[in-house]
């Protein structure tokens, strides 16, 4: 969406996309856990050519005091585009109104699982930095944050993951790189708790038929048995290094 | 949230749990809507929508600007969403909130999905368009906003009138000519209490809705959809909540050309 | 034993167990942790120190309102000691102490009690999800470490830890506290810090 309708390139050629991918493969990924020392719990996620740090502090002690809940903790989240991350121009630094909500529908994506009840009185800060975006940037720092958040020994119900579907003329195709969310028909990032396939995070743009969203959901859904594998992976690597030198 | 507010919230979950809503209304019900447009006559294009006590100003002013450099060939679209203080005892004055953003970039979303205005139209020569700014100003909040906005904001855009250009210049006196509405885009929010949806919820149910989901469509397809608040919701509900969607549109669309008439 | 994440069923039948979650008749793992399939318990591998009642905590003094003592414990609420009823002597700001936490108030406010005044030696921080591990199993890790290195330790919960001895014996007991804080998970551990401590002292 967004781009001009100038210049389309195809973006389906022989049955397959530009980058070579099936409609329904995933990028490829890597995802790291505990890369920033002073955090209580980070993530490094490459996904396709996104490049992405979270990194996650708290519970700690609600700044400012009157933001804080009696209740439960409350999640702060911030995320952010990195001025040199996109190959156009250099990009405004600080939050725009785009940076915003995501950060907001992040945020209650975590809320959702994140057993805040727990600390009340205190705050937990996710830091969601894009250091190269290709495409489905939120997605991908939710992944990568729901690590950092296990990583920082943060109670949670479950380890969401995202990733996203699109409409390409008349086909669905799954987790969009930059050029197909340019000029796909329909943009649709989903979070998923892969407990429940619970939907917590869903936005979309374009245009969807209900056959489209089903199968669009559904290629999301399958997708995440991966990412979940990978994320789960990622944080048992943590431990991993020390066994080999320690025994 | 005040003490009482959290109260009243508990029954009204106790009600949802037996499927039933405060003010009796069925699930997917909305409340009394009514329309009045084109009241601003300084704005191109003005119309205010009250849904159930949710009351929001939509104001469009159509200016002569210069085209995005990725987009040279086309009009631009803006949209703003202003809590004024005077609308909630919990809205403050200062920039606007994740809330207030939230808000602007659904309505947005779904009038630019749906292709509302063909922004191609507003392309004057080269370097100049016309920028259609949209204004949503919320007077009173009783609950689902962003349907009430987006309605006030798609019935503004439907009386919107595009001045002339005259020697580099627009001229407002002369408004004849009306912006071209090409498709005409509805929103239905639901607000998940309880573990059930409920269509249009009001203030007071608000305060109760674990999970929120936006559907916008024109009849022929989804336009835009926006997930809010930390519930979730599971594939099969997403699929009904599709068609009701779907089914209300109808409804919404007709208050939308009645109060252009 | 075995680490479990966020979201992993660590039983399909429902346990009551801590950081786990019940649902639909199945045990999910609420943190990452390593699991002791014999005993069904989690044990955190990450996380901020929770307050229980009878901890022994390790903090400074930061000051004083009115009759109570203000206590940094690197933890996110409040913490106070009430003064005049178990000081010795009154305390004063910057001073250490070790204390016993006597009540949590509103799960929030930690109430100290029992304080005594720490001289001299440093302090280290730790994990406190590795705090059990660094204290051992009735003492034992700490008491190793103490007297092969000839130091006076004390191990607050919240994650502080009190040292004082003479220079190199305070080294080696930092170093065999952060082995231990890396390795926390892995089996042998006494075995392996005692190993340490010998080749270092040759």
């Amino acid at each position: 969406m967004g781009g001009s309708s100038l210049n389309k390139p195809e973006l389906i050629i022989h049955g397959k996309r530009t980058d070579g991918r099936e409609f329904g493969e995933l990028r490829k990924f890597r995802i790291k856990a505990g890369i920033v020392k002073n955090a209580d719990g980070s993530a490094y996620l490459e996904w396709g050519n996104n490049r992405i740090i979270a990194a996650v502090y708290g519970p700690r002690e609600a700044m400012p005091k009157h933001s804080s809940d009696p209740a439960k903790a409350v999640i702060k989240c911030r995320y952010a585009m990195a001025p040199f991350s996109s190959l156009s121009e250099h990009g405004r630094s600080g939050p725009n109104r785009r940076a915003t909500e995501i950060s907001k529908v992040i945020k209650e994506v975590f809320e959702n699982v994140v057993l805040t009840q727990e600390f009340p009185g205190s705050e937990i800060a996710i830091f969601i930095e894009i250091l190269q975006g290709d495409g489905g940037t939120r997605a991908a720092g939710i992944t990568a944050a729901s690590v950092a958040l296990a990583a920082a020994g943060i109670p949670m119900k479950d380890l969401p993951f995202a990733v996203s579907a699109g409409r390409i003329k008349d086909k669905m195709v799954l987790d969009l790189n930059m050029i197909e969310d340019n000029y796909s028909d329909s943009d649709m990032p989903l979070a998923v708790s892969p407990r429940n396939n619970e939907i917590l995070l869903l936005q979309m743009d374009g245009g969807l038929t209900k056959d489209d969203l089903m199968k669009g959901i559904n290629m999301v859904v399958e997708s995440g048995k991966k990412i979940t594998e990978a994320q789960r992976h990622a944080l048992k690597e943590m431990y991993a290094d020390s066994g080999e030198n320690g025994v | 949230m005040s003490a009482i507010d959290l109260v009243m919230a508990e029954h009204i979950r106790q009600l949802a749990a037996q499927g039933k809503r405060v003010d009796a209304r069925g699930d997917f019900d909305f409340r009394p809507i009514s329309i009045a447009a084109g009241i601003i006559d300084n704005a191109e294009g003005s119309a205010e929508v009250d849904m159930g006590g949710t009351q929001v100003l939509a104001g469009v002013k159509v200016d002569l600007g210069e085209p995005m450099s990725d987009t040279p060939d086309r009009g631009n679209l803006s949209v703003s969403a202003e809590l004024l203080p005077m609308a909630s005892p919990d809205y403050e004055a200062g920039p606007p909130s994740p809330t207030a953003i939230e808000l602007a970039r659904v309505v947005d979303r779904g009038i630019r999905a749906a292709e509302c205005i063909d922004l191609e139209s507003l392309f004057i020569e080269e370097g100049k368009v016309w920028s259609v700014w949209i204004d949503l100003y919320v007077l009173n909040y009783s609950g689902n906003l962003i349907d009430a906005a987006g309605l006030a904001a798609m019935a503004a855009l439907n009386t919107c009138r595009v001045p002339k250009y005259e020697d580099g210049k627009a001229v407002r006196e002369d408004r004849s000519k009306r912006l071209k509405i090409d498709n005409i885009v509805t929103s239905t929010t639901f607000g998940k209490i309880n573990g059930r949806a409920f269509l249009d919820t009001s203030a007071e149910e608000e305060a109760a809705v674990d999970g929120r989901l936006t559907i916008q469509t024109d009849g022929e397809l989804i336009r835009a959809m926006q997930k809010g608040l930390s519930g979730g919701f599971s594939v099969q509900e997403v699929s009904d909540l599709v068609d009701r969607s779907f089914e209300a549109h109808t409804n919404l669309k007709e208050y939308i050309t009645k109060a252009s008439k | 034993m075995e680490i479990v994440v966020p979201g992993e069923i660590v039983s399909d039948q429902p346990m009551r167990s801590q950081n786990t979650n019940v649902e639909d008749g199945k045990t999910y793992a609420v943190r990452i942790a390593l699991k002791d399939s014999r005993k069904g318990t989690l044990v955190p591998l990450e996380g901020v120190w929770r307050p229980h009642v009878g901890d022994i905590v390790v903090g400074i003094v930061t000051g004083q309102r009115s009759s109570v003592y203000d206590i940094e414990l690197n933890y996110f609420e409040r913490s106070i000691l009430v003064s005049g009823k178990y000081e010795s002597h009154p305390l004063s700001p910057g001073e250490l102490i070790e204390a016993k936490v006597k009540d949590v108030e509103n799960r929030r406010t930690v109430i100290l009690a029992y304080p005594k005044s720490l001289h001299g030696g440093t302090i280290v921080e730790a994990a406190p999800s590795k705090v059990p591990r660094i204290i051992g199993k009735e003492d034992t890790m700490v008491r190793q470490i103490s007297e092969m290195t000839g130091t006076q330790i004390v191990v607050g919960k919240n994650g502080i830890i009190w040292i004082r001895g003479d220079e190199r014996g305070v080294l080696k007991a930092k170093m065999a506290i952060k082995k231990i804080e890396d390795e926390a998970h892995i089996p042998g551990l006494t075995e392996r810090i005692k190993q340490m401590l010998e080749k270092n002292s040759e």
